[in-house]
Parts: C-alpha cells; sequence; structure tokens
C-alpha cells in the first residue's frame, strides 16, 4: 500500500506522489468525537460500512474513512510518534476493511517464489517462529500483517521492513541486543528492522500456518471445511471493525481462500519449551504445502 | 444438553447466518456469535428444509419419506439439529401468523 503522511513512518518508505490512484493519506486534523449513527458502538471505537472512529487513551484518536484517509489528532500528553502503530496497526487495518480487502495477522515466510502465512495470536510465536524459519532460508514480506489479495493467486502484499522481537527471541537468534534507542511496542518488544530478508513486492500465497496456544495438546493438523474458515475469521486482523456487510464480503473471502489454498494449524502446549517442535511442524507444513503446488501444476 | 423442541414450532432463518460450500461441505456462520458449523449430509437436509412454513412434525416426516430412515431416528436428528441451529443463532422461531 502506498502511504503519504504528515507524521515520519520511520522504516515506511513514502510515495513522492500523494494523486497516485489508491494512495492512502495520515492526515493532522479533527476527528469527531462520535459517528452518526454507528453500526457498531463500543468504548474504544465505532464503525459504519465505510468509516471507523478508533480512540487509544493517552495517545488520540483517528478518523478512517472511504478506504483512503486517515484523519488523526493526537492527545495533549502524547507525542505524534506516538500515534504511528496505530496508523500502521488499527488504522490500517481498518482502511483495508474498507478496501474490501482481506488482512491477516499473521507473519510470513518466503520460500521457492510463495509466501506462507504464519499467523497466531499475541504471545504464539509467530515472529519467533518466522524469524527462525526465514534464517534457515527464505525472505519475509514483513511480521505483524498480511494483506491478501481474493483473486487466485492470491498476491500477498509487502508489509513492513521491521519485526518485533522480545529480548529472548533476539538471543535465539544470536541478534545484537536492542539499545536504549530501539523503539519497544506496548508489548515490551524491541522493533528490528529487517532490511536485507524483507522482499518489497507482492508473491503468491503458498498457504497459511496458525500456531494455536493449548493445554496440553500438539500435532500438525491439516484444515478444512468449517475449521479452517475459523481459522482465517479467528486470525483476521481487527475484525473487531467489520460491520454486518464487511463481515459478509470477508466471510466471501475466507471461503475463497481456504477453497485455494491449504491451511495448518500447529497446536502448541503452554507452559513448555515447544519452539524446536513447532519449527519442525512448520517446516513440515511448508513441504506439504510445496508437494500440493507441484501436484496441482 | 439440547432443549426438545415441540412439534408444532416453525423455525426460519436468521438474517445474521452466512453460508458458503468449503471442499465440498456447507459451512454456516452466525455473524452474531463468529461460530462456524459445518453440514453433513443429514444437517444439509434439515437446514434446507427449514424455511420459515413448515413446522418440525412436518419436517420430520418430510426426511423420514425421502431418506427412507426410522421414524425415532429421524425425530431424533432434527430436534438435536434444529435445538443447535437455535442456540448457535442461525435459526429462529418464526412469527406466528
Amino acid at each position: 500500500m502506498d502511504i503519504t503522511s504528515d507524521i515520519r513512518l520511520n522504516s515506511v518508505p513514502e510515495v513522492p506522489d500523494s494523486s497516485k490512484a489508491g494512495t492512502v493519506g495520515f492526515r493532522a486534523g479533527k476527528p469527531p468525537q462520535t459517528l452518526t449513527e454507528p453500526d457498531i458502538h463500543c468504548p474504544r471505537f465505532c464503525a459504519r460500512d465505510d468509516e471507523v472512529l478508533v480512540r487509544i487513551p493517552q495517545v488520540g484518536r483517528f478518523h478512517i474513512r472511504s478506504g483512503s484517509l486517515v484523519e488523526y489528532c493526537v492527545d495533549d500528553e502524547a507525542s505524534p510518534q506516538d500515534a504511528v502503530p496505530f496508523l500502521l496497526g488499527s488504522c490500517l487495518g481498518a482502511l483495508i476493511h474498507q478496501r474490501e480487502g482481506l488482512i491477516l495477522h499473521a507473519s510470513s515466510v518466503v520460500r521457492d517464489g510463495k509466501v506462507f502465512l504464519i499467523c497466531g495470536r499475541s504471545g504464539a510465536g509467530k515472529s519467533t517462529t518466522t524469524a527462525h524459519l526465514v534464517n534457515a532460508g527464505g525472505s519475509t514480506l514483513g511480521d505483524d500483517i498480511a494483506v491478501i489479495g481474493k483473486e487466485d493467486p492470491h498476491f500477498v502484499q509487502p508489509a513492513f521492513p521491521t519485526a518485533n522481537f522480545s529480548r529472548e527471541t533476539l538471543n535465539g537468534l544470536g541478534l545484537a541486543q536492542p539499545t536504549q534507542n530501539d523503539p519497544v511496542t506496548r508489548q515490551g518488544k524491541f522493533t528490528i528492522e529487517t532490511g536485507h530478508s524483507f522482499e518489497n513486492r507482492p508473491i503468491p500465497l503458498g498457504g497459511i500456518i496458525a500456531i494455536e496456544r493449548t493445554y496440553g495438546k500438539r500435532e500438525l493438523t491439516r484444515l478444512s471445511g468449517a475449521k479452517a474458515l475459523q481459522t482465517l475469521r479467528r486470525h483476521t486482523y481487527r475484525k473487531s471493525y467489520l460491520t454486518k456487510k464487511r463481515a459478509q464480503l470477508a466471510f466471501a473471502g475466507w471461503s475463497k481462500i481456504a477453497q485455494d489454498v491449504p491451511l495448518y494449524e500447529i497446536m502448541r502446549p503452554h507452559g513448555e519449551d515447544t519452539l524446536q517442535e513447532v519449527l519442525n511442524h512448520a517446516e513440515q507444513a511448508i513441504k506439504n504445502m510445496m508437494n500440493e503446488h507441484r501436484e496441482n501444476v | 444438553m439440547t432443549e426438545n423442541l415441540a412439534p408444532a414450532t416453525v423455525l426460519q432463518k436468521t438474517d445474521d447466518v452466512l453460508m458458503t460450500e468449503s471442499e465440498g461441505v456447507t459451512v454456516l456462520m452466525s455473524m452474531t456469535t463468529g461460530n462456524f458449523i459445518e453440514l453433513n449430509g443429514s444437517g444439509a437436509a434439515i437446514w434446507e428444509a427449514i424455511d420459515g412454513s413448515q413446522n418440525q412434525a412436518a419436517i420430520i416426516e418430510h426426511l423420514q419419506r425421502t431418506y427412507q430412515i426410522g421414524a425415532d431416528q429421524c425425530a431424533a436428528d432434527v430436534t438435536e439439529f434444529s435445538a443447535q441451529l437455535l442456540a448457535e443463532g442461525l435459526v429462529q422461531e418464526a412469527a406466528s401468523a
């Protein structure tokens, strides 16, 4: 997605020509306090089909409109840079929904010209798993969100050349420890540039792996039917913003993806050191998905 | 535990249900709960028969005749699955005429 912004977005390249079709703008302004007759009304956001208003305490308000503009204002106690993670996170999620696109909470590994998405809720280990898979051979389209095209072959757009790692993960990957100047997320993770392994071009989707935390259960499963659709819904980024109309469109998108690409689920027990097991399962799933594609050619 | 539905109960599909075919199976989603249900052969037949006009007794009789299955088994399948659909918010009791 091409972005023009009046706030510096760190590692996200800006588009010099803001009139280019499809460009998204982030602009300071005066977002409304609320929306008129919203379809969804929650303490932190309200939504209609073509607009979402998000309020982040101690940060500011964000008004996302028509799939193309985010107007924001920053609270007195916050700095404009505090708004950046929300512009590139929640706001971007709402914009993609408004554009009728599909966006998953997922990191990605590129192998043999296909991208494999690793989905998981916070703490499931998607970033760590992905970083190890990329280290073992591959590149990435991003760490946190994946925007997927609706038609087969489903091209995944490059996200941002950064990844968020815990100190423990940085140790495990043999990366340098962060300095005081490195940005820290609200979850206490360090934002690291992935420059050399980042692919800045759309790549066809090869398959999806969801890592789910469990109590004791551990296995790798190929998903189909309702389970596959439920998994896609579960990992849709900012799905709480989906109005009834948007949910109908998203449902059609999940159905198409579930028909066109393989989905796997890795069950990962809480409270155990299972990184190596998860990596083995992920490598196996990628191998299976590549074989499925070869058989279908 | 599912509550048995009375034979005279008429159910209709709600506006909050989405349906798709995925890899040869029919999948329903409730937009209210976000829950998904996969329909097997008998589930698909029961779903198809729930049309806002036939009551439970008529659906049981229709399916029993069409699929040549025992009355008790058919009644148990229809009432149990209909109660599940009701609990998931995928169907609702039709307003009386």
